[in-house]
């Protein structure tokens, strides 16, 4: 998990030292194990068709937590990871409609304004620990259930995909 | 009382339904809230349904169970990795069914229990075993035996899940339908509670239209009857100025005889009756006049008329009737003026003159001792301008014998009059003080009173009068030449006036006569109004009395008849003569054309006045008397009457001017009276020769002879006390004989006059046994 950051680090100074700007959204290739793929209306990919996310890119991104009553759980619960817009950014995504496949194959359509809307999650940490497979992990897009009664309703919990897998841009 | 109990009851209806509606409406609320709860419920349930979490349960099962078939049987080099994420996956799905919130109802299967807690045990082994990294191919192999022994029962969950939901649905919708029943029911009462209200109050309003129809039925009785009682009252008023009137005429005649009765000879017990019968008589006017008020005041005829009056005069008035009212009870009336009064205000005099006198006499009459008082203030300054508005006080107070509360109370109502034994203690009609309020408040002031039993009262009263610029000074009335034609057919003029009296009346007849005929004029009679025009068309006369009343053509038609006619009988001069007292019937008369106004009973003095007004001179014929007529006028015949010689008349003040009242009575207690009237009978029979020889002198122009005989006159006039004739004698001695012939004769006649005044005089007093005869005693 060290190791990460420090590559980066190395790669940064290296670039300046080389006097070749940087862009700050640009993807680094995922060094670790993939855990999410985007793909379709993406402008900045890392392999030949998707750009793929390590739990290290992951965590780079700014985080957002917050805490929600879902309808899986009986107590509140306390969701952590980048905001999806962010996520979105980072790979340049365009587009109306994103769709998010899950490890069963679930598969739900999220409109592109969601992220813009509501402050959307990918979660990763679930009342701060990493959410293994076993419950509902890796990842886990979550609305903030508790934020807007508009958000208490089955379109919501529908879109809101665990056990997330890959997106795909539209 | 029975309109309150169903109103009472028909509020306990009303109370009753809305409480009941209120409850069911209640109930209503309920049951919406019971089913929202229940339907969000089942909504929540919805979002995570448990089929569907069995279904992906055993979704699960089945792909983790292909795996590790994959990986038993196929014997290829193995996904290891695959079989992992599948067991996680399908762990995932077995975490979702015992920890989902939604779950409960599924927990309580059979089923639920037999593969759940199984499951879990074999799902820990097989993570136990998959997590080498290479794992025993027997154990897994005994796995796969023990997942597909699991089969039928995650299969029968699946099933249990659909059942369970099936039954939730029927159990919520037979509990939808029983609610549903519920508020149908409900609704159904409310439906009838609004009917029965509403039906109970469309009952209410009709029987509330009914009450109301018959309250103004009432009302509309009430009304009439209101109205008829007014019409009633009406009349009655109308009957009382009417019966006033039919008195007043006779009255009026009963007053005129009255007049010449005192006229005549009278020994001194039948001149007590006649003043008992005039006091009397001046009682019953009072009445009358108070009765035709009350009727005025009733009828809404009663008009005051504003017009300038001098205050400080009117008050004096007042002093001067009342003085001898007062000094008659040994009472002491003072007038008391404390602060400046307004020379002229607008006002009704006459109104104001009539409510004070009632106040001051009602205070003398009620006062057996002490002083009467008249204080008048008013908050008048000087400086204020002419047309300013004062308050007038006055205030009348006497010490006399007071009244409680309850007399007070009772005071100004018609015809009550302190208590009974005080009615019967004083007299009079109550009426007074009604009209005298009725008077002030129509003036725009008020009466008020304040008074305690033996400490005297105090009526005061308020008026709040226009301050005037004094009016310019009153000429004295211009004398017209009167150019009518007056001359009799022989060329002479006839002395005194030609009169048409209009009168239908035969004892007003027989007194205007008596009145007209003394004062020396002419008289014609007509009985009517048509007559009355015809008679002045055939020889127009110098003045018309006209009645307003008269059967077949009345005052006032005949007035504008004549005055229509547009020839000479258009110019005559007509007075109106009513009894009438209403202040409008001046104006009608006016309205009509008549030139004056004399209301009935009509005194000697008032027609006096006003045909010199008119006529100067001629209004006072001089001229030899005549036999006196004494045939009764036979009026329809209109034929000019004879008229008698003039009556002597006295006024008030002749006594002093002519004698001398101390000398009188000194040389009555010096010779007696006897001696007295011998001296007196000796100077009017002129025994001395002393007077003719006077007016014979002063006849032919003897200035010469004039001095002596005036002194000789003026001696014996001024030593028997006739101070009049005596200062003229005593003129005509100093000065007598520059004098011209016109002079002669002028204070011949003069002479004359006084003389027959003083004598005149004389006799009434019983001063001399012989009557004046006019022209007998004087010799020519």
């Amino acid at each position: 998990m060290l190791r990460q950051p420090i590559l980066f680090s190395i790669a940064l100074v290296a670039g300046l030292l080389a006097g070749v700007s940087m862009p700050a959204s640009a993807l680094a290739p995922a060094a670790g194990k993939t855990v999410l793929s985007v793909t379709g209306l993406v402008g900045e990919k890392n392999t030949d068709t998707a750009a793929v996310f390590d739990m290290a890119m992951l965590e780079k991104l700014p985080q957002q937590t917050f805490t929600t009553h879902t309808p899986w759980d009986k107590q509140p619960v306390t969701f952590t990871g980048p905001l999806l817009r962010d996520v979105l950014a980072a790979v340049k995504a365009s587009g109306t409609q994103l769709k998010a496949m899950a490890l069963n194959d679930y598969q739900t359509t999220i409109p592109m304004e969601d992220a813009q809307r509501f402050d959307v999650i990918v979660a990763y940490k679930l009342n701060g620990q990493a959410i293994p497979v076993k419950t509902k992990g890796p990842l886990f897009i979550v609305y903030p259930f508790d934020s807007k009664t508009e958000l208490q309703t089955t379109r919501y919990y529908e879109r809101s995909a665990w056990q997330l897998k890959s997106i795909k841009i539209e | 009382m029975r309109i309150n109990v169903n109103h009472h009851r028909h509020l306990l209806w009303v109370a009753l339904v809305s409480v009941s509606m209120a409850l069911a409406m209640a109930v209503m609320l309920v049951l919406q809230l019971t089913q929202r709860q229940s339907i969000r419920q089942s909504s929540q349930v919805g979002n995570d349904s448990i089929t569907a979490m069995a279904f992906q349960y055993e979704r699960e099962f089945l792909r983790f169970r292909q795996a590790l078939r994959g990986v038993v049987q196929e014997r290829t080099p193995p996904d290891l990795d695959d079989v992992r994420l599948r067991l996680d996956i399908f762990v995932s799905r077995l975490g979702l069914l015992r920890d989902n919130p939604s779950i409960t109802l599924l927990q309580e299967r059979p089923e639920y229990a037999e593969v759940i807690p199984g499951m879990e045990q074999l799902v820990a082994r097989t993570d136990q075993v998959l997590s080498r990294d290479a794992p025993d191919a027997q154990a897994m192999a005994d796995l796969l035996v023990e997942f597909n022994a699991a089969g039928p029962a995650v299969q029968a969950l699946s099933m249990a899940a659909n059942s369970q939901v099936s039954l939730l649905l029927e159990r919520q919708g037979s509990t939808l339908l029983r609610q549903n029943d519920q508020i149908i029911w409900l609704t159904l009462a409310q439906l009838i509670g609004l009917l029965v209200a509403s039906g109970s109050l469309v009952v209410r309003h009709r029987k509330q239209e009914q009450l109301r129809l018959e309250w103004q039925r009432l009302n509309a009785n009430l009304v009439a009857a209101n109205l008829q009682a007014e019409n009633a009252n009406r009349g009655k008023s109308q009957f009382l100025a009417n019966m006033s009137h039919e008195l007043r005429t006779p009255f009026n005649g009963m007053l005129g005889m009255l007049g010449l009765l005192e006229g005549t000879t009278l020994n001194a017990e039948q001149a007590d009756y006649v003043n008992t019968v005039r006091g009397s008589a001046s009682h019953l006017l009072a009445l009358l006049n108070d009765i035709l008020d009350v009727s005025a005041l009733d009828v809404g005829k009663m008009a005051v008329n504003p017009i300038p009056v001098q205050l400080p005069s009117l008050l004096r008035d007042v002093d001067a009737l009342m003085q001898p009212l007062a000094k008659e009870k040994k009472l002491d009336f003072s007038l008391v003026l404390h602060t400046e009064l307004p020379a002229w205000v607008e006002a009704d005099g006459t109104r104001i003159k009539q409510i004070l006198l009632n106040l001051v006499s009602n205070a003398i009459k009620f006062s057996p001792q002490g002083a009467i008082a008249l204080d008048v203030e008013c908050d008048f300054a000087p400086a204020a301008r002419a047309t300013d508005t004062v308050v007038l006080r006055l205030r009348v107070s006497d010490q006399g014998i007071g009244m409680d509360a309850a007399t007070i109370g009772c005071l100004f109502q018609r015809f009550s009059q302190g208590d009974a034994s005080i009615s019967r203690r004083f007299g009079g009609t109550g009426l007074g003080l009604e009209i005298s309020r009725n008077l002030a408040r129509l003036m725009g002031g008020d009466i008020t009173v304040q008074s305690q039993p033996g400490q005297g009262s105090q009526f005061s009263l308020e008026l709040p009068l226009a301050c005037v610029p004094a009016p310019p000074p009153m000429l004295p009335h211009v004398v017209e030449a009167v150019p009518l034609d007056h001359r009799i057919p022989g060329g002479e003029t006839a002395p005194g006036l030609d009169i048409l009296v209009a009168e239908d009346h035969p004892v007003n007849r027989k007194y205007m006569q008596a009145l007209l005929s003394r004062l020396g004029h002419r008289i014609r009679f007509v009985e009517d109004g048509l007559q009355a025009v015809a008679e002045v068309r055939r020889a127009m006369p110098d003045l018309v009395f006209m009645d307003v009343h008269m059967p077949v053509m009345d005052g006032l038609q005949a007035t504008q008849s004549l005055r229509a006619g547009g020839d000479q009988a258009a110019q005559v001069y007509i007075v109106a003569l009513t009894a009438d007292a209403f202040a409008e019937s001046r104006e009608r008369a006016l309205a009509a054309g008549m030139d004056a106004f004399l209301s009935k009973p009509v005194r000697i003095d008032q027609i006096e006045t006003l045909l010199q007004q008119r006529f100067g001179a001629r209004a006072t014929p001089r001229r030899d008397p005549v036999a006196p007529a004494v045939e009764v006028p036979v009026p329809a015949a209109a034929q000019p009457l004879a008229t008698k010689p003039p009556r002597r008349r006295f006024r008030a003040g002749d006594v002093a001017h002519h004698l001398d009242m101390a000398m009188l009575g000194e040389i009555c207690v010096a010779v007696s009276l006897d001696g007295y009237r011998s001296l007196v009978d000796g100077f009017f029979s002129d025994e001395s020769g002393t007077f003719a020889t006077l007016l014979s002198a002063l006849e032919r122009g003897e200035l010469a002879a004039l001095h002596a005989s005036a002194h000789a006159l003026k001696g014996a006039a001024a030593s028997l006390g006739l101070h009049a004739l005596a200062d003229l004698a005593a003129q005509t001695e100093q000065v007598g004989a520059q004098w011209s012939a016109e002079e002669c004769a002028a204070n011949r006649q003069q002479l004359m006059g006084l003389h027959l005044t003083a004598h005149a005089l004389c006799h009434r007093m019983g001063l001399t046994t012989q009557a004046p005869v006019d022209g007998v005693a004087i010799g020519r």
